[in-house]
């Protein structure tokens, strides 16, 4: 690679000036050194790609856990809406305020509507009396019925503009 | 230049049975540490690390920022070494990287500027040229290469840096001209061009050194 130094003659040319900047050489010790800093520096480097690696891993990661909890909790309060929410007892419908915030009016108008309430006032009454083993028949059924009666015609009349919306949608193809 | 200890690197030519080039070499090398093998790296380390730092030091006069920029340019070299392919030779493609990253760290620094030179190694005492300006100066010798080796670094400063560069590839680092076109991504005839106009510069700036 280096051409040798011409001394042919007496002359000193510009050529051998500058090939004399070729004497300016680093001692061992300097060499040493510069591999030791070189080796660490890359390390760092190596060190550093793989903590870059871990980040986007971690991060990664991270996002799915978080992703998998909101999915779970959505899951959860969708298996819940569905076990609890869509009751068809009249008297959870009017008397919990919980549930009106988490259904819409016009959705729990919608199950209103096809709710057979006599039957399940029935039903409750059945239910409550065997579970508890009070006897308290008359009253219980009576006010059931009553409510029942009042809702079952104030929601067939909210519900059927309700549906038909629901129906231009093509949403209502896939909620019913 | 030193060769490659290595023993895929000490191989013959698998055709006309005839010793490797420096160029097939490094090649091999490369394509050891691209395979995984990091350590083959140190090979090239090794084998380029004094021209890598004379290139740098001469462009920046500096001797620690050479020190610097010559790590960061193994570095840089290291981290690309993926995505070599051999198309041209393995040091032309590593003085690049490093001309690179000088010309770079110049431009940011260019109103920041300190001047750190090598220690200059004792066989320039014996040296043919050294010898002749002492005669003809009538100085002492040891007076005298301290007195050169600022007025050679200072001339050198003094020029831009892309005719810096082309004279110390050329001068200082013994390069061809087709080399130095292929490191500087310029063509023969400017590299020539450059090479002419440094001299001339430099011509003027030692005249006083210049026997003739």
């Amino acid at each position: 690679m280096q051409k040798p130094t011409s001394h042919n003659s007496d002359e000193v040319s510009i050529d051998d000036l500058l090939r004399l900047k070729r004497s300016e050489k680093p001692n061992r010790q300097f060499w040493d050194q510069f591999d030791h800093e070189l080796h660490q520096r890359m390390l760092q480097t190596l060190v550093k790609k793989e903590s870059w690696y871990l980040q986007v891993w971690n991060r990664l990661t991270s996002i799915n856990s978080l992703t998998q909890i909101a999915g779970l909790t959505a899951a959860a309060v969708v298996v819940s809406l569905f076990l609890i929410g869509p009751s068809k007892e009249p008297t959870l419908v009017t008397s919990s305020p919980l549930e009106d915030t988490l259904m819409s009016p016009d959705f729990s108008s919608e199950v209103m509507v096809e709710a057979d309430y006599d039957t399940d006032a029935i039903f409750v009454r059945d239910a409550l009396k065997i579970e508890q083993g009070v006897d308290f028949d008359q009253d219980y059924t009576t006010d059931i019925i009553q409510l029942a009666q009042n809702q079952s015609s104030d929601y067939s009349a909210d519900s059927i503009p309700v549906r038909a919306a629901f129906g231009q949608t093509g949403i209502a193809s896939l909620v019913f | 230049m030193t060769t490659i200890s290595t023993t895929a690197a000490q191989e013959l030519s698998p055709v006309e049975n005839v010793p490797l080039s420096e160029r097939d070499k490094d090649w091999i090398v490369v394509q050891e540490v691209q395979a995984g093998k990091v350590a083959a790296f140190d090979l090239l380390v090794q084998k380029y690390r004094e021209h890598i730092f004379s290139v740098i030091y001469n462009m920046t006069g500096n001797r620690a920022d050479a020190s610097d920029l010559a790590q960061e340019t193994f570095i840089k070299a290291f981290q690309a070494i993926e995505r070599f392919q051999g198309k041209s030779a393995f040091f032309t493609w590593l003085y690049r990287i490093g001309i690179n990253t000088t010309m770079s760290f110049l431009k940011k620094n260019s109103r920041r500027r300190f001047i750190n030179y090598e220690t200059i190694n004792e066989e320039v005492q014996t040296n043919v040229i050294i010898e002749r300006l002492t005669a003809k100066n009538r100085t002492e010798k040891g007076l005298l290469v301290k007195e050169l080796q600022e007025k050679l670094n200072e001339s050198l400063q003094k020029l831009s840096v892309k005719h810096r560069t082309v004279v110390i590839l050329h001068e200082i680092e013994g390069l061809e001209h087709a080399e130095i076109a292929e490191i500087t991504k310029a063509s023969i005839g400017t590299v020539r061009s450059r090479l002419h106009y440094a001299k001339q510069q430099l011509r003027a700036y030692l005249q006083e050194y210049l026997v003739q």
